[in-house]
């Protein structure tokens, strides 16, 4: 796999639009949202419980196939895509067809039915553009909107010339007409057409297939067959499901508000009144998903409405495309998909995954699609075992306690060019990548002979995770004095570390493990009154979005409901705090939003708190990770710093552009990250203040 | 002064019931443009024909397939459009349909209803001659009664479904909603038209007919 990504990395021109591709597909949904005033969460909601309906209730299927068949239909369940593959070889043959026409369809692809038919001596044409062209290239689809975002224009049309056998200039019109004359005969000669189908509803017995180009409109009425592919789990019971389903499909696709055509099929129309018999056949895929439905930890992955907005948001799908992130189904909902249904082996790109759990936030489903990979993740380790770099730092905690210990000798090792190669060689760490100074004290030994003062307005327990207590203890005290200021009484609660290192590298039990230990620790806090707070937003994250799903109970989620960002926390009673800029404030402050963050607060409120220290702040954004995320783009190679500078050398070219005069962030490793990409130093918010009084 | 609400219609579709609010209709309008469809006004039966003649006229076409118009709007139509080919699929051997709709360059047809905020046209048909006149020529007209119009697929959805449960499982209609002419993103994201169905969507928006 190293390759391949070194390949992708080496040659953008590769992937290079696919990065424009997700731009605008993330840009294109969210101004259609803002247009047509969706209540986002609300939407969501709603779209999640049909979807969960419709793939836990194996009635619904059934009641559908009836409806079908009284329709005049014909239905046939296949157990595997193999079973699938078969029941069109048979239909082909019953209609002596030698081709037939597909419009896109995810569904065939994941039964590589081309192939099967092929193998018999059927062609199956594709007819959507972007499939045609990975048709006649021999490659598969790398977006799951955008199949063909790969080629160029230029490629296309070299590859159209010698395929269709005429001269066909590289603009993108002639290329469509060349594909417009060449495909019409063999719409108008097809026997069989083959649909995939985005919703069944039973209530009719109906499919909606819903596309732009028409294609679908042609294959669904010139040949005498049309056969549908459906998965189990796309059908709904009523048409009223169907609309929101019909919405989130485009809007989350390519923020259109519907697609071009969405036709609404129940049984065979007959041509010109003829009523010559019109075959109807909708096969009702398994293959895997009854499975899925059963396993607790992966039936998550069923309420997918394949829309590809993850894969849109997606950092390192974005370098290196769905060649090498993703099997048949690609990016992050790929990664469980595929090691259900084609396989744990087919499934190894899930070490691409950075954990940055962007992919969840813009799922319209709610789809937890980063707790699904480090499921995935956890078995896979199991199979293949865990690099020496992922081993070392998930014992980050250890390492940092130690290194505390002898700090100057530790910094001193750290900064030495023989010593970096030596780690690099021994444990895998990138010697290019800067590491944060260990302090010299902790924050807790400096704390521990501070004078507690009285909470008059309410307490907390400060969560420093490995940053402020072992490499920043100025920012924990800062932090903590300000609290304080505010009338809190603070203290440092005996937990451990947040342990995200152990998600990312599915270690699933060993982070369970850790949890349990901490909410042991912050679960009798919360009960005397104390709010849980942390200057970290991956702690945050951790405590509030992860460690209810590592640790069963009310315990984890009344932890999690109690825990906060430094500055969501105070702004409560920010007001009467006499905030100081510690900088010239003439310039303007570049702000980064930590992906983990995007989960929570998205950093507005550090950003209102700069704004009260009178500075201009400006985010500077591509949308996705820095590339950084947490320990991975310290581990050394290819598969760390390499993809990690190639994602983040998007955001260093904003930021250089941008014309800031300063660069913060809240997250420490974000910090190394822009730090190494832009060769400055990045300020904490915090940084950036000075109380009153404190000099 | 109160402004003057227009009331709401109600017209019924084969069991599917439309609360039409004509207010909706300059929203509808906007939106067909966003979509590179093209809305025509035909605000008198009289100036109808001339909306029709120069549309076709437009694309220089000779050849138009005509599908599913309420009866008494056929000779309106055909006399729009004398001196050049025009063929009511209705009238033609069934046999015959496909290779019309194939070598027509315009094909005109009839919408149920709209979508206003989502510049959609909703075709019923009973009969796959609709669909082929609308999606194989390089133009598509599809005519519609401009009063007809739902707020937003939600509503639209509850009518098809109204009208999908009224009909007999062996009567069920294919019902469409098209939003602008076809395209594509496929080659380097540029938005192209016209890759498999109509180029162009003219939507011409009758004020004047309630319906059928």
């Amino acid at each position: 796999m190293a390759t391949e990504v070194r390949r992708s990395i080496e040659e953008p021109e590769r992937v290079g639009k696919l990065w424009e591709a997700m731009e605008r597909g993330r840009a294109n949904r969210a101004a259609t949202i803002e247009k047509a005033g969706l209540d986002l969460p609300a939407f969501r909601d709603r779209v999640r419980s049909i979807k969960e309906t419709a793939a836990q209730d194996p009635t619904i299927a059934e009641a559908f196939a009836e409806a079908v068949r009284t329709n005049g239909g014909r239905v046939f369940f296949a157990a595997t895509g193999r079973e699938a593959v078969q029941y069109l070889l048979d239909v082909c043959r019953a209609n002596g067809a030698e081709f037939l026409v597909k419009s896109k369809s995810l569904t065939s692809e994941e039964i590589e039915l081309n192939q099967g038919l092929a193998a018999e001596g059927i062609r199956a044409i594709e007819t959507d553009l972007g499939e045609l062209l990975c048709q006649v290239a021999g490659e598969k689809p790398s977006h799951l909107v955008f199949p063909a975002i790969h080629m160029t224009s230029d490629r296309i049309a070299r590859m159209l010339t010698e395929a269709y056998g005429e001269p066909i200039a590289p603009e993108p019109s002639s290329i469509l007409s060349a594909v417009r004359a060449r495909l019409r005969p063999q719409f108008l000669d097809a026997k069989v057409g083959v649909t995939g189908a985005n919703i069944g509803v039973a209530e009719t017995g109906s499919i909606v297939v819903e596309t732009n180009e028409g294609n679908g409109r042609l294959v669904t009425s010139v040949p005498r067959v049309h056969v549908a592919l459906i998965g189990l789990e796309k059908i709904v019971r009523r048409w009223e499901d169907a609309a929101d389903l019909v919405r989130g499909h485009a809007i989350s696709a390519t923020g259109q508000r519907m697609t071009v055509y969405v036709s609404l099929l129940s049984r065979r129309l007959p041509v010109g009144g003829d009523p010559a018999e019109r075959e109807f056949h909708v096969v009702i895929l398994d293959n895997g998903r009854t499975r899925m439905r059963a396993d607790p930890s992966f039936r998550d992955a069923l309420n997918c409405i394949r829309c590809g907005a993850c894969m849109n948001v997606c950092p390192t799908y974005g370098v290196t495309g769905g060649h090498v992130f993703g099997h048949i189904y690609p990016g992050p909902i790929g990664i469980p998909w595929t090691a259900k249904v084609h396989g744990l082996e087919e499934a190894s790109f899930a070490h691409l995954c950075v954990s940055c759990g962007l992919c969840h936030e813009i799922c319209p489903v709610d789809i937890d699609i980063p707790w699904m990979i480090a499921k995935v993740k956890e078995q896979d380790v199991e199979v293949h075992g865990q690099p020496t770099a992922e081993r070392f730092f998930m014992a980050s905690e250890a390492f940092a306690k130690v290194a505390c210990l002898a700090a100057p000798l530790a910094n001193g090792f750290l900064r030495t060019g023989p010593a970096r190669i030596l780690m690099e060689r021994i444990l895998g760490v990138d010697r290019r990548r800067t590491l944060p100074p260990f302090a010299r004290r902790t924050l807790r030994s400096r704390v521990r002979n501070r004078r507690a003062t009285e909470g008059r307005v309410g307490k907390v327990a400060f969560f420093p995770d490995l940053y402020a207590e072992y490499n920043n203890p100025d920012l924990g005290l800062k932090a903590i004095e300000i609290l304080e200021r505010l009338g809190y009484a603070v203290l440092i609660p005996n937990v451990r570390w947040s342990g995200m290192p152990y998600v990312s590298y599915g270690q699933l039990g060993k982070a369970s493990a850790l949890a349990a230990v901490n909410l042991r620790v912050l679960g009798p806090l919360v009960d005397q009154g104390y709010d849980i707070v942390s200057t970290e937003p991956t702690a945050v994250y951790m405590l509030r979005k992860v460690y209810p799903k590592l640790v069963e109970g009310d315990l984890a989620t009344t932890v999690g409901t109690h825990s906060y960002g430094f500055f969501e926390f105070i702004e409560r009673g920010i007001a009467g705090l006499p905030l100081r800029p510690s900088r010239d404030v003439a310039g303007v402050v570049g702000f980064h939003i930590p992906c983990h963050d995007r989960a929570l607060s998205s950093g507005a409120p550090a950003m209102r708190f700069l704004e009260r220290a009178s500075y201009r702040v400006r985010v500077v954004e591509t949308g996705t990770c820095c590339g950084i995320a947490g320990t991975f783009g310290m581990k050394s190679g290819w598969l760390g710093y390499e993809l990690s500078m190639a994602v983040g050398e998007k955001l260093f070219e904003q930021f250089r552009q941008s014309g800031c005069d300063l660069v913060a962030t809240e997250s420490s490793v974000c910090t190394l990250q822009l730090g190494d990409g832009l060769g400055r130093t990045i300020l904490h918010p915090l940084d950036l203040v000075r109380l009153e009084g404190t000099g | 002064m109160k402004a003057h609400k227009p009331s709401r219609v109600t017209s019924s579709i084969g069991g599917g019931t439309v609360l039409s609010e004509p207010e909706l209709s300059d929203r509808f309008k906007a939106a067909l443009l966003e979509l590179k469809a093209e809305p025509h006004s035909a605000t008198r039966r009289e100036n109808t024909p001339d909306i029709l003649r120069s549309v076709v006229e437009g694309h220089q076409a000779n050849r138009v397939v005509v599908a599913n118009l309420p009866a008494e709007l056929r000779a309106m139509v055909s006399g729009a459009l004398k001196g050049r080919s025009v063929q009511f699929l209705e009238d033609l051997p069934s046999k015959d349909v496909l290779g019309a709709c194939a070598a027509a360059e315009v094909g005109v047809t009839w919408a149920e209803f709209a979508i206003a905020e989502d510049g959609a046209i909703v075709e019923v048909a009973h009969d796959d001659m609709v669909r082929l006149a609308a999606s194989l020529p390089i133009v598509h007209v599809v005519l519609l009664p401009a009063g007809r119009l739902v707020r937003d697929v939600g509503e639209a959805m509850t009518v098809v479904g109204g009208i999908l449960r009224a009909s007999g499982p062996g009567e069920r209609p294919t019902i469409t909603f098209i939003s602008g002419p076809s395209r594509t993103g496929d080659i380097e994201l540029r938005l192209l038209y016209g890759v498999h169905g109509p180029h162009s969507l003219h939507v011409v928006l009758l004020d004047w007919y309630v319906g059928r």
